[in-house]
């Protein structure tokens, strides 16, 4: 069914004469007519043809379904094959490398379409989309008042992505063992949002800095001596898994954490970094820089969410140091630290001759946890199930209406009777057990937060099949793409009284929306998955090159990208601002690794740039630059592979197999820059054809090291002599030139709808959780030039697409 | 090598060639010395700085105590007979038979001489350098002719002579010789009969010249036997330095440089690095890699396996030798990593050559490897919150508290020889070492005596004997309030060793004793026995009783090796007393604690177990009993009361009860020791009694005594005041 439709979608496309492809198709310079079949039948159809079938091959009646995965593997090795040089054979006339170029491209952009069509799944009757974990967490959040740790060891599986989109329908699946999974995260939250048991005790427990620090019975004396208040606890730079302590946590819930500490910043240096990371269950529960002198300690206050349990709590100074976790860092028990003028001789130093701090050092003096703490007993969500009281009989009846209203608002939709007959049916069976009535009704309550109805998306209906979403699923696509969580009650209001579609209605709805505070995970979410920035990271850069990266430095190059997002949405700018800007996000860490001066303090603030800072837009953000990289160099290729990709939405073909790696220069020989290595190997006709378009928009960057520092010369590692200048000259295809990066993002500018269309496709497959296909080219047409007209004002722009025909089609 | 310098009188030729000479005023030093510039104040030491020649006191005496840990000691002045306590600077070096070494290396009782400057007192106790007269004369090319041999009467008659300038008589001299006088030639010990006329001799001197009973201890007969004798300290001295590193201290730090200037005296140490195939500027153009260690001020290093650093040497400066202790040697080195110790002033050793073992320094010697007692200098001085004897000076004493225990350290040391004692009142006198002074004490309600290592009344000390008295102040800031009283027995035994016994001159009445530790296990878990510590004289006389097992035993039966503990009395100003009594072997020390630990367990069971109320709350009373030794207290309890009674009654402030009534009560609970850890007097035992009536009769701070089920109860001895 699906191959049949893609068949004609092709058809369809084919007869169309290539109309819009060229211009749209990844790759696609000519349509299978005029390029392609007169290459096969020029190189390829004597040996694979009528009378030939070597390999078992044959071109000419090759099938053009590409979704038919035995037909595509044909076609992937025909494209292999070529690309490599191995086809036609060396006894047979080369055929020119841009003619291979143009049937390759078009082959993969052919195995492009087919991969969308199958992520969207079309012809499906009814469709699911799983929620992702942290839609399922934010729902949960939404529905029940509690906070569930979905990424915690204990939490959700881990959602794969597709093209970096983390909730693409067919993507996020559903084992057994997952199954179980939701299962013990309904009973966790229920338990932690009812009021099933006694009041949870509030206790505080308050490690200080003698406790965690003093032993070998000197506590005692010190006691004896009134000192013990006096001990603080020196934490050096980088102490790894120096200190650490148990967290006995009896009740799930939510806990005040106050730090007493101070915070040594060395003159120009970095201020002491304070992380408290939970190793069992792999959180960091609080992270801040502090910046407060020995004698003036600070507290500071956080909230964090724990999970009954032991926790293994690990006190770290968040900085690179100089010698982590051996002899010299650690403290001894039978010898406290005071002050940093008293510290051990065969310790590491510091502080410098005057004691002014050297390294940025944390002194703790004490970490107090508080909880579980409630805003009410019984908590609020107890109070909306068990609506009607403490005087309400406890029947079947109200436990019809319970089970009713909660399974309506956690399949945001209306809820059968026979849906609710099933769960009642589960309230008397556990009545039967001789459960009490709220144990029962959360029998009933976990069957909801279980079921399909919850955990997915669902659009569509097997007995009235619809291309077009009704409007409670519309009210759904609206909520978890703006909000990432489940429809408040006015936007199910609205699809109650069945106007939510209603253009006026769905654009004044879609302007509260925006304006909610929640509408932050869009802006911090989308950008994520479109730039791919999970994979920031990924290739941990090597401590020996990049001493000073750390989480932080990772933390910040992140942030940067995801507020730079938000600031174009809400302060509604242009498009043009992705691809250049004078201004970016930063804080004191990123503006330390730009060498920018005058940012203080870890949020984000907006930072004017000046042509000698060399940034402006994404494409010279630290996070850009680095999840381009891998640890140790930058890596031009993936550059432009990935400027071609998340930008122009024109993935190049893969590279064929076998590819010989870059050879290190020997030892004796002169330094050789990446680019003259690159460019030697691009001498093979067959890797120029399609390096020709992806190495200039990779190489322009060579300005920008692994981790996304501005340089004049490559640090080359291998060969002999002074380090080579950068050149990050270009060409594109067409024919333009640039000097650098500056130049191309000029040249990208002025190719403003390329980037807009690519925009507006990467969008619709955030929202509607699939890949785009023809189907939708024209609908993504019709929105990109509507962006066109409100000046590809993002904010405008989105607006646009929520209004448009694709976003309510399944 | 500072030879004009010794251009000095030597003492035992003409003992006061000085004396009397009028002070006068010399341009050339700026400082005050023994002989000029007499308006001018003395050198003041700074940390971190060489002392400049010419501005030492200079004093000639007779080595009776050598701490070889703290290079610390005690010497016999010869013009006053005087005891002085001396301290030898970071850099203060010693140089013995002609080369340097260490105070291990030198005998008991011979004759040094101490470049001495003031402590913060003003004493005249920090020396810089120590000499001995083998020394003093082979560094300025000098050396005795025989002229005639009368041994018979205890003489030598010689004829000095400095070589380097060919005089062949520059003054003679009458050289004291006895039966224990050595004489060396070639590699063999020769007899005193058989020094013959016109042999060359350099010699040292031994004992008291305060006293007249100084002789030669050693003579080396010739040139070749001197030099082989300056050879092996030499070398010993080099094997000395090569396990432990070279000492310097820290000039200038710039960056991760740090410029260390080395201890020594210039020639010695070249001598040295030569010989060990070192040169220091070529150290800079290989770039050689030392290992740095940091050590205290006592050059005792903390863990140089680990916590050394490899550090390149990067430059080589010759630096000024004209001051104390300066080799002149000055390496700037680049540590792979800094540690807190290396700072301006702090001292490092540095293991210079690859082939030189990086060990911890012996059991005892090592920082990191702590010995009870002996750690608290190395203890920041932020973890006392009072003076201390060690540190502090800027902070007031501890002041006693009702109902508390007075913390770790607190206290005052003052030691002295006790002269009267009211047991009944708890009150006494003791004439304090040195300044002779007598000092009226009074023992707080918790106060404590350990004898013999074990809990003691007083009414059981002897009077005359020497101890060691733990004094807080009292309300008017007068240290009288003894916490706690030990004798030299126990002392000795808290600090982990014993004596052993070396050489008993029982003619002259001296034991020459040596500090040991104990065998004990290594970290390979070998048996071994740790190096000495220390090494000192002790007086006896026929009043000394010896004991050894069951009985008294007599001086003459003690034997070279024999395991000794002591206690002493009669230690002034110019004495360092005698021993009263020596115990002999570990058995015997066992065997004396364990009866005075049985005599103090009836005594207590019988008074009734001193404590006080820390606590009561409706019916439950919680007390912290009194103990001179928390290890031994539980022995004297019969475990805790469980389901039985005990009785108490209130006392007062000297322990007696006047005969209050006995209150009985039930026990309920043991509670840990928490915070009354290191306190004086304080056994760290807890009881939580409960009271037959709803409100007990007894207070927070309350004192009392307590007799558990079955025990004599002796309240009621309150009434014979004597």
């Amino acid at each position: 069914m699906l191959s049949r439709l893609i068949g004609i979608l092709l058809g369809v496309t084919l007869l169309a004469g290539g109309e819009g492809l060229a211009a749209e198709v990844p790759g696609g310079s000519g349509d299978f007519a005029q390029t392609v079949k007169p290459f096969l039948d020029q190189h390829c159809v004597s040996c694979h043809g009528e009378k030939k079938q070597k390999g078992d091959l044959r071109v000419d009646t090759l099938a053009l379904d590409f979704v038919n995965t035995r037909i595509a593997t044909h076609w992937t090795e025909i494209m292999d094959r070529i690309n490599s040089g191995e086809m036609p054979p060396k006894t047979e006339a080369r055929p020119p490398a841009q003619d291979v170029a143009r049937v390759a491209e078009w082959i993969a952009g052919q195995l492009g379409e087919a991969e969308s069509a199958r992520q969207a799944a079309l012809g499906e009757k009814v469709s699911f989309r799983l929620l992702s974990r942290e839609e399922y967490r934010n729902t949960i959040r939404d529905l029940l008042g509690v906070t569930y740790d979905a990424t915690d060891p204990t939490g959700l599986p881990e959602d794969p992505d597709w093209q970096g989109f983390e909730r693409i329908g067919t993507v996020l699946t559903l084992s057994p063992a997952h199954v179980e999974k939701y299962l013990a995260a309904a009973e966790t939250v229920l338990n932690e949002a009812l009021a099933l048991g006694p009041q949870p005790k509030s206790e505080t427990v308050r490690w200080t800095a003698a406790r965690l620090r003093v032993g070998g019975g000197v506590y005692e004396q010190l006691a004896a001596k009134g000192l013990l208040d006096k001990v603080r606890a020196d934490i050096v730079p980088n102490n790894g898994a120096l200190d650490a302590r148990d967290l006995k946590i009896e009740t799930t819930g939510e806990y005040v954490v106050r730090v007493k500490l101070s915070g040594l910043r060395p003159a120009n240096g970095r201020a002491a970094r304070l992380r408290l990371y939970a190793t069992d269950i792999s959180r960091t529960l609080f992270e801040q820089d502090v910046d407060a002198p020995e004698d003036q300690p600070v507290t500071l206050e956080f909230r964090a969410h724990l999970p009954a349990g032991t926790h293994l709590i690990r006190i770290v100074n968040a900085v690179p140091g100089p010698n982590p976790e051996e002899r010299a860092s650690r403290p001894l028990g039978t010898k406290p630290f005071f002050t940093m003028k008293a510290r051990q001789p065969w310790q590491i130093k510091l502080t410098d001759e005057d004691f002014k701090p050297a390294w940025p050092t944390i002194l703790l003096d004490w970490i107090e946890w508080e909880g579980p703490v409630q805003k009410s007993w019984p908590p609020p969500a107890h109070q909306l199930i068990f609506f009607k009281g403490e005087s309400a009989t406890r029947d079947v009846v109200y436990a019809r209406e319970i089970l009713s209203r909660f399974a309506e608002r956690a399949y945001r939709r209306p809820v059968r009777p026979e849906e609710v007959d099933r769960l009642v049916k589960l309230f008397e069976y556990s009545q039967k057990l001789g459960d009490n009535f709220e144990t029962s009704v959360k029998t009933g309550l976990l069957a909801v937060l279980c079921s399909n109805n919850f955990i997915y998306l669902v659009e569509g209906s097997a007995g009235a099949p619809s291309p077009r979403l009704n409007d409670f699923e519309l009210a759904s696509r609206l909520s978890y793409f703006l909000w990432s969580t489940m429809p408040d009650e006015h936007l199910l209001d609205l699809a109650r009284q069945g106007t939510l579609h209603q253009p006026d209605v769905l654009r004044e709805e879609f302007r509260r929306m925006a304006q909610d505070p929640k509408a932050l995970a869009f802006a911090n979410s989308f950008p994520r998955q479109w730039l791919q920035l999970r994979r920031v990271g990924m290739f941990e850069p090597d401590k020996k090159i990049y001493p000073e990266y750390d989480e932080y430095l990772e933390k910040s190059m992140v942030a940067e990208t995801t507020s730079y997002f938000r600031e174009v949405m809400q302060q509604h700018l242009s498009l043009r601002d992705f691809l250049d800007s004078d201004w970016t996000m930063l804080n004191e860490r990123l503006a330390k690794h730009y060498g920018i001066e005058g940012v203080n303090g870890e949020a984000l603030h907006r930072v004017a740039l000046k042509p000698e800072d060399h940034r402006g837009g994404l494409l010279t953000q630290a996070s850009i630059l680095s999840l381009t990289s891998d640890g140790t160099r930058h890596r031009p290729v993936h550059r432009g592979k990935w400027v071609l990709e998340s930008m122009f939405g024109n993935p190049p073909p893969p590279p064929p197999p076998n590819v010989t790696a870059l050879k290190p220069t020997p030892q004796d020989k002169p330094k050789t820059s990446l680019r003259a290595k690159i460019e030697a190997h691009r001498d093979d006709a067959n890797c120029a054809a399609c390096h020709r378009k992806i190495d200039p928009l990779g190489l322009a960057f060579d300005n920008y090291d692994a981790v996304g520092h501005w340089r004049t010369e490559e640090d080359v590692r291998d060969g002999a002599g002074s380090n080579p200048k950068i050149d990050p000259s270009g060409e594109l295809v067409d024919g333009r030139k640039f000097a650098d990066a500056v130049e191309l993002k000029k040249l990208m500018v002025a190719d403003l709808d390329k980037f807009n269309a690519a925009f507006v496709k990467k969008m619709a497959t955030y929202a509607l959780r699939r890949g785009m296909t023809f189907d939708d080219r024209k609908s993504l047409a019709d929105v990109a030039s509507q962006g066109k007209a409100h000046d590809y004002q993002l904010s405008a722009l989105m607006e646009d697409f929520v209004l448009s025909d694709l976003f309510q089609r399944r | 090598m500072r030879a004009w310098l010794l251009l000095l009188p030597l003492l035992y030729l003409s003992a006061a060639a000085h004396a009397g000479e009028p002070v006068k005023d010399d341009a050339k030093f700026p400082f005050r010395t023994d002989e000029s510039n007499v308006q001018l104040p003395w050198y003041q030491l700074k940390p971190g700085e060489f002392p400049p020649f010419h501005s030492d006191h200079r004093v000639t005496g007779e080595l009776v105590e050598a701490d070889f840990i703290h290079r610390s000691g005690q010497f016999r002045a010869d013009s006053t007979g005087e005891l002085v306590d001396f301290k030898l600077l970071p850099c203060g070096t010693v140089r013995y038979l002609n080369a340097g070494g260490d105070l291990r290396d030198v005998l008991l009782g011979t004759s040094l001489q101490f470049s001495l400057y003031q402590d913060e007192t003003g004493a005249f106790t920090k020396a810089a350098a120590i000499e001995d007269d083998f020394s003093l004369l082979a560094a300025n090319n000098v050396a005795y002719r025989l002229d005639e041999a009368h041994v018979a009467d205890g003489k030598l008659s010689v004829t000095r002579q400095n070589l380097a300038e060919n005089q062949t008589d520059s003054g003679h001299a009458d050289l004291s010789v006895n039966e224990r006088t050595r004489v060396w030639k070639g590699e063999q010990q020769i007899k005193l009969a058989d020094l013959a006329a016109g042999d060359s001799i350099l010699v040292n001197l031994g004992g008291s010249k305060f006293e007249k009973t100084a002789a030669c201890s050693d003579i080396w007969v010739g040139a070749d036997t001197q030099r082989a004798a300056t050879s092996r300290q030499r070398k010993r001295h080099t094997d000395f330095l090569k396990e432990r590193g070279l000492p310097g201290w820290i000039e200038h730090v710039e960056g991760k440089k740090l410029s260390v200037t080395l201890f020594g005296e210039p020639d010695d140490l070249q001598s040295i690095m030569k010989a060990e195939g070192i040169d220091p500027a070529q150290w800079v153009t290989e770039h050689r890699r030392v290992h740095a260690v940091v050590a205290n001020q006592d050059l005792r290093s903390y863990n140089p396996p680990v916590d050394g650093q490899g550090s390149t040497v990067v430059e080589y400066k010759k630096v000024p030798t004209d001051r104390f202790g300066c080799s002149g040697i000055c390496w700037v080195i680049e540590p792979s990593l800094l540690l807190e110790g290396f700072r301006k002033g702090r001292v490092i050793r540095l293991f210079a050559h690859p082939s030189w073992p990086i060990r911890d320094m012996p059991f005892g010697e090592g920082v990191y490897t702590e010995v009870p007692n002996a750690k608290v200098e190395e203890e920041s001085a932020n973890q006392y919150p009072f003076r201390t004897d060690f540190g502090n000076g800027d902070l007031p004493w501890y002041q006693l508290k009702h109902g508390e225990f007075p913390p770790y350290q607190s206290h005052h040391l003052v030691s002295g020889e006790l002269v009267k004692a009211d047991a009944y009142h708890r009150t006494g006198q003791f004439r304090a070492d040195r300044t002779g002074e007598l000092v009226d004490f009074t023992m707080p309600p918790f106060g404590t005596i350990l004898y013999h290592n074990a809990g003691a009344d007083l009414g059981e000390l002897p009077m005359g004997t020497h101890y060691y008295f733990y004094l807080h102040q009292d309300q008017k800031g007068v240290f009288t309030r003894a916490t706690l009283i030990t004798d030299d027995f126990t002392s000795t035994v808290s600090d982990r060793f014993a004596y052993r016994l070396d050489a008993a001159n029982l003619d002259t009445g001296t034991l020459e004793l040596a500090r040991q530790y104990p065998t004990m296990k290594d970290d390979k878990e070998h048996l071994m026995t740790p190096p000495d510590i220390g090494r000192g004289v002790f007086k006896v006389d026929d009043k000394t009783r010896v004991w050894k097992g069951e009985g008294q035993a007599k001086l003459g039966d003690l034997a070279v090796g024999d395991m000794l503990l002591m206690n002493l009395t009669g230690r002034t100003a110019t004495s360092r007393g005698r021993c009263t009594d020596i115990w002999v072997g570990a058995e015997t020390h066992k065997k004396v604690t364990e009866q005075q630990r049985a005599k103090h367990r009836a005594l207590l069971r019988e008074q009734g177990l001193p404590a006080w109320v820390d606590r009561v709350e409706g019916k439950e009373v919680t007390i912290i009993f009194f103990a001179a030794s928390r290890n031994d207290f539980p022995a004297i309890l019969d475990g805790d009361p469980w389901g039985r009674p005990v009785q108490l009654v209130a006392v007062d402030e000297e322990l007696h009860s006047h005969e209050n009534p006995l209150i009985k009560m039930g026990f309920k609970n043991h509670l840990p020791e928490g915070d009354t850890a290191g306190t004086y007097g304080c056994s760290g035992i807890r009881w939580v009694l409960e009271s037959q009536d709803a409100t007990p009769p007894l207070k927070r701070g309350q004192i009392i005594r307590l007799w558990e089920d079955g025990w004599p109860v002796k309240p009621a001895e309150a009434k014979a005041n004597p």
